[in-house]
């Protein structure tokens, strides 16, 4: 439960990084998108259900933080959801390179899913080479700054992973 | 004489200065050096420190410019308006807008104009209490009904994305022209009519259509708007 409420948290934290004006306008040259690589990661390393409650959450967030029409985000990071768990039956994700090959994936499914929801809606967001582009350097930057943010994940998780069992160790003890 | 003893007085006492002055120099270059290099040390930080000052000094005279510029602006528009500041931008790349720190609280509603000195930032898309969501007028969902102030030629601004934006529905018999003004109508009853909404950039007349193609450039820097203003009431 605990682990759940963190990376919620942490999905929002993500998300405040992200609109920051004084971040990106000059620290970051693309704006990057956290919740690819956590939806992923959320896939990878939580249950389905409890994982597809956090990419409901994440896709919220989005839409809360965005211009565009309220749900269209939480639909995508559902469909990215669903795509990662079918290839993670399919594929044996365990290798940290495949990982980057299958985020810059999800950028470009995301690209292209927008563009196909806006052509849908009779607008127009950019040829598809532009939009290839985009999100294939928007995902490498992305990338790039999740190496920064996401260790940090990992070593709250094994904070977390032994404060639990100390935690469980002691109420055997009591018991 | 006199002269050729001079010099020989003057070598040997050049020859005995070089000798006494060696400890000297080697005192002042290197022994007495290490006392310099905390001096030098000290003087850095001191440049450090000023360097910030200055910087801090410099932003708030930015800061004091802008505010000056916006209190004339608020003072020159006859409308109830609320000064708000832009504290997020979209967390996507496929939409355009940002986040304002004011709300319902101040009585913004949505669908509100959002202006600054330049000209129209956007409106209002969705308000929290103390919170909102500015649409862009670049955003592929924004329109607005608009004129071009030198011929009066209506037609509906739409975002295009890439920083411009469309003039709609302009027939090809209309007389508009590279640089042209356009400014709000007024009609659709949120924006003040005359407000500035950007320059005519680019022109393409087709045979085939019966329209034009006008792109406008708005005046506002989008990337560069840290404080906008509301239009809360037309009425007043």
């Amino acid at each position: 439960m605990w682990w759940f409420l963190f990376l919620a948290i942490f999905g929002l934290f993500c998300i405040v990084i992200q609109t920051n004006p004084i971040l990106n306008c000059y620290l970051f040259p693309i704006k990057p998108d956290f919740t690819i690589p956590l939806t992923f990661y959320i896939c990878l390393f939580q249950k389905p259900v409890q994982g597809c409650f956090l990419v409901m959450w994440l896709g919220f967030l989005m839409d809360l933080f965005s211009g565009g029409i309220m749900g269209i985000f939480l639909f995508l990071r559902l469909v990215l959801f669903c795509f990662v768990l079918i290839l993670k039956k399919l594929l044996f994700l365990e290798n940290k390179l495949l990982w980057v090959g299958v985020i810059l994936l999800l950028f470009l499914l995301d690209s292209l899913l927008i563009h196909l929801l806006f052509g849908l809606m009779g607008k127009n967001w950019g040829t598809l080479v532009i939009i290839l582009k985009t999100s294939v350097s928007q995902g490498f930057f992305t990338f790039l700054l999740s190496l920064l943010v996401f260790p940090f994940v990992n070593k709250f998780e094994n904070a977390y992973k032994r404060t639990a069992d100390k935690i469980g160790l002691w109420i055997l003890i009591k018991k | 004489m006199e002269p050729g003893a001079f010099s020989v007085v003057s070598y040997f006492q050049e020859t005995i200065n070089t000798f006494f002055s060696f400890p000297v120099r080697v005192w002042g270059r290197y022994v007495f050096l290490i006392e310099t290099e905390k001096k030098n040390q000290i003087l850095n930080q001191e440049i450090k420190m000023l360097r910030q000052e200055n910087a801090f000094l410099q932003e708030s005279a930015l800061a004091n410019q802008r505010l000056r510029k916006l209190l004339e602006f608020k003072k020159n528009i006859p409308y109830k308006l609320v000064a708000a500041e832009v504290v997020g931008v979209d967390a996507s790349l496929s939409f355009e807008s940002f986040s304002i720190n004011k709300g319902r609280n101040e009585g913004i509603k949505k669908g509100m104009a959002v202006l600054c000195p330049d000209g129209a930032v956007g409106r209002i898309l969705k308000e929290a209490d103390s919170f909102s969501v500015v649409l862009l007028l670049i955003d592929q969902g924004f329109a607005l009904d608009a004129l071009v102030q030198r011929t009066r030629t209506q037609g509906v601004v739409e975002g295009i994305g890439g920083g411009f934006c469309q003039l709609k529905y302009v027939l090809g018999s209309e007389d508009v022209r590279l640089g042209d003004w356009v400014i709000a109508s007024g009609l659709e009853g949120f924006f003040p009519k005359g407000t500035i909404v950007g320059k005519i950039v680019s022109l393409k007349k087709d045979k085939l259509s019966a329209f034009q193609e006008v792109i406008i450039q708005p005046m506002v820097n989008f990337k560069k708007t840290e404080e906008v203003f509301v239009v809360l009431d037309l009425a007043l």
